[in-house]
């Protein structure tokens, strides 16, 4: 981070509030007001500063898949999403779900509290309990901030600050377009490579396993049958590993097998082991097919 | 296209049935008289042996063993081989464009990254943004079907 950088980092803070000031295009104002969350934050990463970053994400999620044109199935997603979000540490965020029209079978996340899932992963579902189970996984990806911190890594940045910054700058150098520093310009596209190798890849192996845990509490917590999820992966696990409707998925998760492995020794003798729930094929059914 | 699949799988359905249910266990694993961990042992079932998988509760399969037995086994402990789709109660769905056959998810992560999914480039975030459901909304759409919150601890575990 230039110098010059961290000069207009602490004039911005000073400005928490101001609504809008712009040198070169940019918005000290916004930048004031990340500022500001930024010392707030336990996590380090401001609200803002988060959203944003989850807001670049989305947008190359979206990429090559529509979002699906059925506005009452896209409301029921939406409905069971945020019905789960309310069990999750972190319900004052916007939670957006969204389905996207793609025969792929796949689900993702993004920071700020976005949650993509497939048609085709819809369609290879049989209840509302094994919808939430997926939405849960997803959502406990934002609750920790798995994209983020990986992101973090993946762009050699080491400050938390320098990714607020850079976050900021990647908002506006797409939007300004000129008049800003080459060396932010840099750190931006640096952020942005970061994120599409991020979602080429997919995340840790312990991250998707900690969703996976953790995504069948919250489920279990919003009244579904937690073991739902478990129901969703044994499914895939039984598909041909060559079907083209899962590359993508298999690609950015752990193996499906490894998966349900890693789950035994940790939830076969916990709380959840004896626990049901809903499971809600009929209502699921009722909007799916 | 949605009728056709729907035909589909009202035509397969009785041929699925027999197939529907084949697992393998993954792990030794004793066969209980009930769904859980305190009831009377049936049968040890082997690593690798063939089940037949009936129904789930929870995180219970009922199974037939190749015994005959009908018992039940932690879900986790079985892995289904058949190309069928099982549902919750073990009902059984069947699309074309997933057959499958034995073979297990073998990952492949690593691959050329230009072979990622979705097109380059970004799109715009509005019509998701468009679709949000307030909180109170969801809540009353959880009370129509019943849906309870419950106070659960998240699983210590290592990874």
């Amino acid at each position: 981070m230039s110098l010059r950088l961290l000069i207009v980092f602490s004039v911005s803070l000073s400005l928490a509030g101001c609504k809008s000031f712009q040198v070169q295009g940019v918005d000290l104002g916004a930048l004031a007001n990340a500022g500001k969350g930024l010392v707030q934050a336990s996590s380090g990463v401001s609200d803002e500063e988060e959203l944003v970053i989850g807001r670049a994400a989305g947008e190359q999620v979206l990429a090559g898949r529509p979002v699906l044109d059925d506005p009452v199935l896209q409301q029921y997603v939406n409905r069971v999403g945020t019905w789960l979000a309310l069990h999750s540490e972190r319900p004052e965020l916007d939670w957006h779900f969204a389905v996207l029209d793609s025969d792929d079978i796949n689900a993702w996340a993004a920071p700020g509290g976005y949650v993509f899932i497939t048609r085709g992963m819809l369609e290879l579902m049989d209840s509302e309990a094994e919808l939430a189970g997926v939405l849960a996984h997803e959502i406990v990806h934002v609750l920790d901030r798995h994209h983020l911190e990986a992101i973090r890594k993946q762009a050699g940045l080491s400050g938390v600050m320098k990714l607020g910054m850079v976050a900021w700058q990647a908002s506006q150098t797409s939007e300004a377009g000129s008049g800003v520093d080459p060396d932010q310009v840099a750190m931006a596209k640096k952020v942005e490579e970061s994120a599409g190798k991020l979602y080429a890849r997919g995340l840790s192996r312990g991250d998707e396993l900690d969703a996976d845990r953790k995504g069948m509490v919250i489920a279990a917590r919003a009244g579904y049958d937690p073991w739902a999820l478990v129901v969703v992966l044994q499914r895939i696990q039984s598909l041909k590993a060559d079907n083209s409707a899962l590359t993508t998925f298999f690609r950015t998760h752990p193996n499906t097998g490894e998966r349900i492995e890693a789950m035994e020794p940790i939830l076969a003798d916990s709380s959840l082991a004896e626990m049901q729930g809903a499971t809600l094929a009929e209502r699921f059914h009722r909007h799916v097919d | 296209m949605r009728f056709l699949i729907f035909l589909l799988v009202v035509c397969l359905a009785p041929v699925a049935q027999a197939a529907t249910g084949a697992g393998v266990m993954m792990r030794d694993s004793a066969l209980r008289t009930e769904p859980n961990t305190a009831a009377e042992k049936l049968e040890a079932l082997a690593k690798d042996s063939a089940v037949t998988v009936l129904q789930r509760q929870g995180g219970w399969y009922r199974i037939r063993s190749i015994a005959g037995n009908e018992g039940w086994v932690r879900m986790l402990s079985v892995r289904f081989k058949s190309r069928a789709r099982t549902g919750v109660g073990g009902e059984i769905r069947t699309l074309s464009r997933f057959a499958s056959d034995d073979a297990v998810a073998t990952g492949v992560r690593g691959l050329s990254e230009d072979e990622q999914g979705g097109g380059a480039g970004t799109a715009s975030l509005q019509p998701v943004h468009d679709l949000r459901v307030v909180p109170d909304e969801a809540r009353q759409f959880a009370g129509a079907a019943g849906l309870k919150s419950r106070d659960i601890d998240y699983i210590d575990g290592e990874d």
